[in-house]
């Protein structure tokens, strides 16, 4: 836990230097392909632990919520209103019960919580329901359940409302 | 044949003269002499040649009918003394067209006995025969008219030479119906005073063709007893009871061991008068190979561009022998015992050329085909493929999608490389190695807080495998289509290759292949093909269990490097 609160100032700090250039698109790793040990270097564990797993290949890794509850975190700076999209390719059992949460202003409320269903690596794409304001904004990864959870890729999309 | 009985050489009417062109120095002592022979024609000498490929009812079109007729035709031009314009080539005729011709050379004949000229007369033909007739495709030209029409031309001589029996249930003969004396009818009919014949098996018998030859057994061995070898008491002419007597040894020897049985040309004649009828004057032309007198071999001339059998000559000790032939680049093949001498000739034009076996290469006894095998194809043969392949999607394939690689080259391409072995003209065995899939991808992957890098993934599948490959040959093989399924073991393997290092994957699985093709032998070692193949190697998979189908289909063409086999 103590090198994990280290490395979330780096990743911050990186994570707010790309985010404007990118107009919201998870700028930090979407592929889980940095780790630090068995942390996702982007991502700040907040609860719970997680570890670095093989997904397709040996050599591609995705990150496993381990038990439950789980939070890990990214935060974020949208340079415009968005609707985001999310894309994930994972691979997540039924009673997993994982969702990803927005905190719009990174306040510490929750302004949306769009749940994952079941998946076997296929592709996922999820639609937040609301519009999020120009400024940071926090990806929430919950898991609560006790099913395994793996996730290999996550893409928010944050181009545009239709 | 006694010499009692030969009528003169063509009869008369040639001017006697020294003519040899041959210097007795050029052979040495151990090669023959040039005997001296009589000089050009003053006769009226006409040949009717025809050579017929086409089946009549129920018949198999024949190979080599029409090529012989031209090569009889040449030859009588070559050293018969014929002049060209007096020798009549037809190529398949009908009924009506052989009589026409008939008719224009009896008035030539007409003409020339209306000025006091002797006239001899040549009748050559190779085709299908009946009991009956000959068969001129779809129609049929009785032996008995046949015989009128020729007798009634008035020749002083007349020569009938006839390669023909019916065909029979064997794609290489001519056989004759079983019930029919074709050939002893045929002498029957057509042997009246005057006029000699030559047939080339007995009524029982079939006449056979030789792919090998790319002729018949019969006229292959005439031509090459007519071009010297049959010439026995070395008078520098080959008569017609010699012609006929290395014609008839032969193709005797030659089809003892084929499938369709031995052959034995039948000569039957009623001539009068004295000497020899001498066919061809071999010592006059200007071109010759001398085999010396003490060189005692079985000869295989071949002809260097193309390799087909010019002469076999089983020549013996202490018997020179002169051969006529065309200028060009021979090989001949020299077995002697159980050892094989190669020896390159080059013949010029108005030069005697002695083979006397020095100089030659030991070859491996192989090399020396037997003319018993009857076909003209190599036995291995090295196949080298490439071309554009195309795969269809599957599961693996979308899951590298799904994780965000874009494929960026290095697939398309099919590779194959094969060792073919022929068992039979209709069934070959090769082992194949083949490269039938491979493909790369790519993706930008986050290496740091501000970086970013390439990942890259690659694979590619091979396939050892043995094939069953069932064949059609045509074309004296030349022409090749066939269709072949293999099975064997399929390689994968595949590379991940990131920032901080690479790990390959080797997998291994069963494969499988189906293909058709065709492949053209211009020449008897060289050639090429080309193939559509559908092949299967499903043997890479990923941890999530996708596995790659691998199934291609590959349009390829390639070279094929064919040699001889050690058997």
């Amino acid at each position: 836990m103590d090198s994990r609160l280290l490395l979330v100032p780096a990743v911050l700090l990186a994570a707010c230097g790309a985010s404007s250039k990118v107009a919201g698109v998870v700028p930090i790793d979407p592929g889980f392909d940095w780790w630090c040990g068995d942390v996702p270097c982007a991502w700040t564990v907040e609860e719970g632990s997680v570890r670095r797993v093989a997904t397709w290949h040996e050599r591609d890794y995705g990150v496993e919520l381990v038990g439950a509850p789980v939070v890990l975190y990214q935060d974020v700076e949208l340079a415009n209103p968005s609707c985001l999209r999310f894309v994930l390719v994972a691979n997540v059992a039924e009673d997993a019960q994982v969702s990803v949460e927005v905190d719009a202003g990174i306040d510490g409320v929750i302004d949306e919580t769009v749940p994952l269903p079941s998946a076997a690596w296929q592709p996922l794409t999820l639609m937040a329901s609301r519009t999020v304001a120009p400024g940071p904004v926090r990806y929430v990864l919950r898991k609560v359940g006790p099913g395994s959870a793996v996730l290999a890729d996550i893409v928010v999309d944050a181009r545009g409302c239709p | 044949m006694s010499g009692e009985r030969r009528t003169r050489g063509w009869v008369g009417g040639l001017a006697l003269g020294l003519v040899s062109a041959l210097t007795p120095g050029a052979f040495g002592a151990d090669l023959p002499a040039p005997p001296a022979v009589r000089a050009g024609p003053v006769r009226a000498t006409h040949a009717l040649v025809v050579g017929s490929n086409r089946p009549g009812r129920g018949q198999k079109p024949l190979a080599y009918a029409e090529n012989d007729a031209q090569r009889f035709a040449s030859l009588l031009v070559e050293l018969g003394r014929f002049a060209p314009d007096h020798v009549t080539v037809l190529r398949s005729p009908g009924r009506a067209e052989l009589l026409r011709a008939l008719d224009d050379i009896g008035a030539r004949i007409t003409a020339a006995i209306r000025a006091g000229e002797q006239t001899e007369l040549v009748f050559y033909y190779s085709g299908h025969a009946r009991a009956q007739g000959l068969s001129l495709g779809l129609e049929d030209l009785d032996l008995g008219e046949l015989r009128e029409r020729i007798t009634d031309l008035g020749a002083t001589l007349t020569i009938v030479l006839l390669d023909a029996c019916q065909s029979g249930a064997f794609s290489a003969g001519k056989g004759a119906e079983a019930v029919a004396e074709f050939s002893s009818n045929s002498v029957a009919r057509l042997n009246v005073s005057g006029l000699a014949v030559i047939a080339s098996s007995t009524g029982n018998e079939l006449s056979q063709e030789s792919p090998e030859l790319e002729s018949s057994y019969f006229t292959h061995h005439l031509l090459v007893g007519m071009r010297g070898a049959a010439d026995a008491n070395r008078d520098g002419e080959v008569a017609l009871d010699e012609a006929y007597r290395y014609a008839y040894h032969a193709t005797l020897a030659a089809t003892a061991a084929t499938a369709l049985g031995t052959q034995h040309p039948t000569l039957e004649q009623e001539l009068r008068g004295k000497g020899d009828v001498a066919l061809t004057f071999p010592a006059a032309a200007s071109t010759q190979l001398a085999l010396s007198r003490r060189l005692a071999a079985s000869v295989l001339l071949q002809a260097r561009t193309g390799g087909a059998v010019v002469a076999e000559i089983e020549k013996v000790a202490g018997e020179p022998m002169l051969v006529a032939l065309p200028p060009g680049s021979y090989v001949a093949l020299l077995r002697r015992g159980g050892l094989v001498d190669s020896c390159p000739l080059v013949l010029r034009a108005d030069e005697t050329t002695p083979l006397d076996g020095t100089g030659c290469t030991r070859v491996a006894a192989t090399a020396a085909r037997g003319k018993g095998r009857d076909d003209g194809a190599a036995d291995l043969a090295l196949e080298v493929a490439y071309g554009p392949r195309s795969a269809g999607g599957d599961r693996y394939v979308a899951r590298l999608d799904s994780f965000g690689f874009n494929e960026h080259g290095g697939a398309g391409r099919y590779l194959g490389v094969g060792l073919v072995v022929r068992v039979l003209p209709q069934l070959a065995v090769l082992l194949r190695v083949d490269q039938p899939d491979a493909a790369s991808y790519s993706r930008n992957v986050t290496t740091g807080p501000a970086s970013s890098g390439e990942q890259t993934f690659s694979w590619s599948t091979w396939v050892v495998a043995a094939h069953v490959r069932a064949q059609l040959p045509l074309l004296r093989e030349r022409l090749l289509p066939y269709v072949q399924g293999g099975v064997g073991l399929g390689i994968g393997t595949t590379e991940f290759k990131a920032h901080d290092g690479r790990t390959t994957q080797h997998f291994y699985g069963f494969a499988a292949s189906l293909a058709t093709g065709v492949t053209y032998m211009p020449w008897r070692h060289l050639g090429v093909f080309a193939e559509l193949s559908w092949d299967r190697a499903a043997v890479i998979h990923n941890l999530i269990g996708d596995v790659h189908d691998g199934a291609v289909v590959v349009g390829a063409a390639g070279l094929r490097l064919a040699v001889d086999g050690p058997w």
